[in-house]
């Protein structure tokens, strides 16, 4: 079976190269068939339109009985794919898998995946709850992001945790605060009580202090919510 | 009429045009006697022609009892039917042809009578295909411009025609011959084309008119189920089945797919095509289900394709045992499928025997506002034939007999701690029935009320232990088991 898992793999890569139409591409990742770097663009349209986004795909053993082990290497603000480790949470990868799909359709789908997100089935909460309280401003940082760590022809932002220190021709201040999509008029106000600028946006990050939110929170409850 | 010898070599030439077109594109439907056409002396030249029907797409084909068991006692069965074949080549006018076919129904006269009894029977069959017609021709040397074929024979496999349509056909082909004689050709490829494509169905009125349709112009209209009258439906509608399937998987398994699993192509023969009428090479398919079933994974034992791992259609019991092949496999993808399936019955229980624990259902579905008896309790295992009470789970005690209290109260309390129409509350109904919950509810609570009244009310006789109510104040209850007047004094043993 081993070689039949071969056979088809080699020619899953060779189909993905020789459609230069869909915009794929795939890399051997130390000359191994079984550890590939997938990338695809970001759909047009869409706030991640201009980017190239990379994933990481491991063939397990029992390919293609078990799904493709998927993950994004470049940070993508996304309700379903976690904005820490890229892990992806879509369907065909977990119990929809279907020993049909291949290489290609499943760029395809995860490229689609950004298209139409989930934020009712979330792998990042805090992304999916920015989501639903405002689309403008999620769409905002997801663009921001897409920006900063999916830019193509540059290995730029790949794995890399801190968007900080390889973004250093944008101003630090801007970068931080949109990255975490809120507002640089509140995170100034809570910086100004002394509180450090880190602490106020993991903070305001995690009880989602944007849009029509801000109103519902009480300033005590964020100065609370700073003092734990 | 005198015929030169330069026609006669036209003849022969468009016969053996013809004759190379036919066996060229039908190689399979044509059988030559090649004498005639190599010799040097113009002859009769004879062909076979073996013409399959193709009705092009799966169409509803009836076959109808055309009355002539119930019509004549000499009926004609499809026995006697079948030797027209025979017959066909001796007589050559539709009048002998019946004759024959008569004196021949003789010889099978159990089926003759099994069949004439039951009249007016009707099949309907799904069929993309009808068995060969087959004509035998014998071609003189001034044909086909100055003599018509000569028709050794002419019948259907099976004899699906009966034998007043084998002779309109029969009178067709000279109709055709005609035409096609007066545009300078044979009538070979015409013939076969119009065999094998149904242009005859119309003509010969098979097309079902009661379905509304106008039979009037002669285009097949694909909607139109056909109808064919025969003497006796049930034996032939197996026979037309047989042979479409037949038909059906040799074009199968001559076809080549490309397997979407393992991305090769592979032989009709190598694969399977599932009732959605995906088809993927048997390899790969034992491969993945053997898989999920070794990793009790059933749920995903389905046709790969997407849509239908979206729609959730799960594989067929004979398309898993005509992939997986082995039968412990089968057996288990069987027994587990079987298991998820009672267990997401909530009225099932596992049987309390240890070694058993097999899964017991409910025997019947009751409906929750019908009556429960207390028969209701009773739970035989399927597996160990344990009969048991499903509220205390011990041994069958009769409906009369009520569960011990200890056994009983930790999902009573469980089901009174939860709400009023709680989906808990639900559930313990639905797995105990709700009238056996209720009485245990209802006793438990009269219980508590009792226990509740000992304590306050009554005292234990010093002697004996007995409560005794306290009626009359402490220093005026008598125990009525000891002797009259033994007073309970303030102070005495307390209650157990």
């Amino acid at each position: 079976m081993a070689d039949a898992r071969t056979r088809r793999v080699k020619k899953e890569i060779q189909d993905i190269q020789n459609d230069r139409q869909a915009g794929l591409t795939i890399e051997l990742v130390n000359d191994s068939i079984f550890h590939l770097i997938g990338s695809f663009p970001g759909p047009p349209g869409t706030c991640y339109e201009g980017g190239k986004f990379d994933v990481d795909i491991v063939v397990p053993e029992t390919y293609p009985f078990v799904a493709l082990k998927m993950k994004f290497l470049s940070k993508v603000y996304h309700p379903n794919i976690s904005s820490a480790s890229g892990a992806i949470c879509l369907d065909i990868l977990k119990d929809n898998w279907s020993p049909i799909l291949t290489l290609k359709s499943t760029l395809i789908s995860l490229q689609s995946l950004l298209c139409t997100p989930e934020p009712n089935d979330p792998q990042d909460a805090e992304v999916a709850k920015h989501y639903l309280t405002s689309k403008s401003s999620f769409e905002e940082t997801a663009r921001y992001w897409t920006e900063t760590y999916a830019r193509p022809q540059t290995n730029e932002g790949r794995g890399a945790p801190s968007g900080t220190s390889k973004t250093s021709h944008l101003p630090t201040v801007r970068d931080e605060v949109a990255m975490a999509g809120l507002e640089r008029a509140h995170v100034e106000q809570f910086e100004a009580l002394g509180f450090e600028r880190g602490r106020v946006i993991e903070v305001l990050k995690r009880i989602n202090y944007r849009g029509a939110n801000v109103p519902k929170i009480s300033e005590d409850t964020v100065v609370e919510e700073l003092l734990k | 009429m005198e015929i030169s010898s330069e026609d006669l070599e036209l003849c022969a030439s468009i016969l053996e045009d013809e004759i190379t077109v036919v066996q060229s594109v039908y190689p399979e439907s044509s059988r030559v006697n090649q004498e005639g056409l190599t010799g040097e002396s113009p002859s009769d030249v004879s062909i076979v022609l073996e013409i399959p029907v193709d009705l092009g797409e799966t169409r509803e084909v009836k076959i109808i009892d055309d009355g002539t068991i119930a019509a004549s006692s000499a009926a004609v069965s499809p026995g006697t039917s079948a030797t027209n074949e025979e017959g066909n080549t001796v007589t050559q006018s539709s009048q002998n042809n019946i004759t024959t076919t008569k004196t021949a129904t003789n010889p099978d006269p159990h089926s003759t009578i099994s069949h004439a009894q039951d009249t007016q029977q009707t099949a309907t069959l799904q069929l993309s295909s009808l068995p060969p017609i087959i004509v035998s021709l014998q071609l003189p040397p001034a044909y086909p411009l100055h003599a018509p074929p000569e028709i050794l024979s002419l019948h259907s496999t099976h004899a699906w025609l009966s034998p007043s349509l084998v002779s309109c056909l029969r009178a067709k082909v000279f109709s055709l011959w005609d035409e096609c004689r007066a545009s300078g050709e044979g009538v070979l490829w015409r013939l076969v084309q119009y065999v094998r494509n149904g242009d005859f169905i119309p003509e010969l009125s098979l097309l079902d008119d009661t379905a509304g349709a106008a039979s009037t112009d002669t285009t097949i209209t694909t909607a139109v189920p056909l109808r064919i009258p025969h003497a006796a439906p049930q034996l032939l509608a197996p026979r037309l089945q047989a042979y479409d399937a037949h038909l059906a998987s040799s074009l199968f398994d001559l076809k080549t797919f490309t397997c979407a699993i393992c991305l090769s192509p592979h032989k009709g023969s190598a694969c399977i095509a599932l009732s959605c009428a995906h088809v993927f090479c048997k390899d790969c398919l034992r491969e993945f289900w053997g898989t999920c079933i070794a990793e009790g994974e059933v749920e995903r034992v389905m046709c790969p394709d997407e849509e239908c791992v979206k729609g959730g259609r799960k594989a067929r019991e004979e398309e898993v045992r005509s992939v997986v092949l082995d039968e412990r496999v089968v057996e288990r993808w069987k027994w587990i499928r079987q298991k998820i399936e009672l267990e997401k019955d909530p009225t099932t229980v596992h049987c309390p025997m240890e070694w058993c624990q097999a899964p017991v259902r409910r025997p019947r579905a009751v409906k929750e506002e019908e009556e429960e008896s207390q028969w209701d309790r009773l739970r035989t295992c399927q597996s160990c034939q344990y009969s048991f009470c499903v509220l205390c789970k011990r041994t069958w005690h009769g409906p009369l007999t009520v569960c011990p209290p200890s056994v009983t109260m930790p999902f009573v309390l469980e089901y009174m701690s939860a709400g009023a129409d709680s989906p808990k509350r639900r559930e313990i109904e639905r797995r105990l029935g709700k009238n056996n919950i209720e009485r245990l509810v209802a006793r438990y609570q009269e219980e508590e009320l009792n226990k509740k009244w000992i304590d306050q009310s009554t005292m234990a006789c010093p002697g004996c232990e007995v409560k005794v109510e306290k009626s009359l104040g402490e220093c005026q209850s008598v125990c009525p088991f000891r002797a009259a007047g033994e007073r309970l004094r303030p102070g005495s043993p307390v209650d157990r």
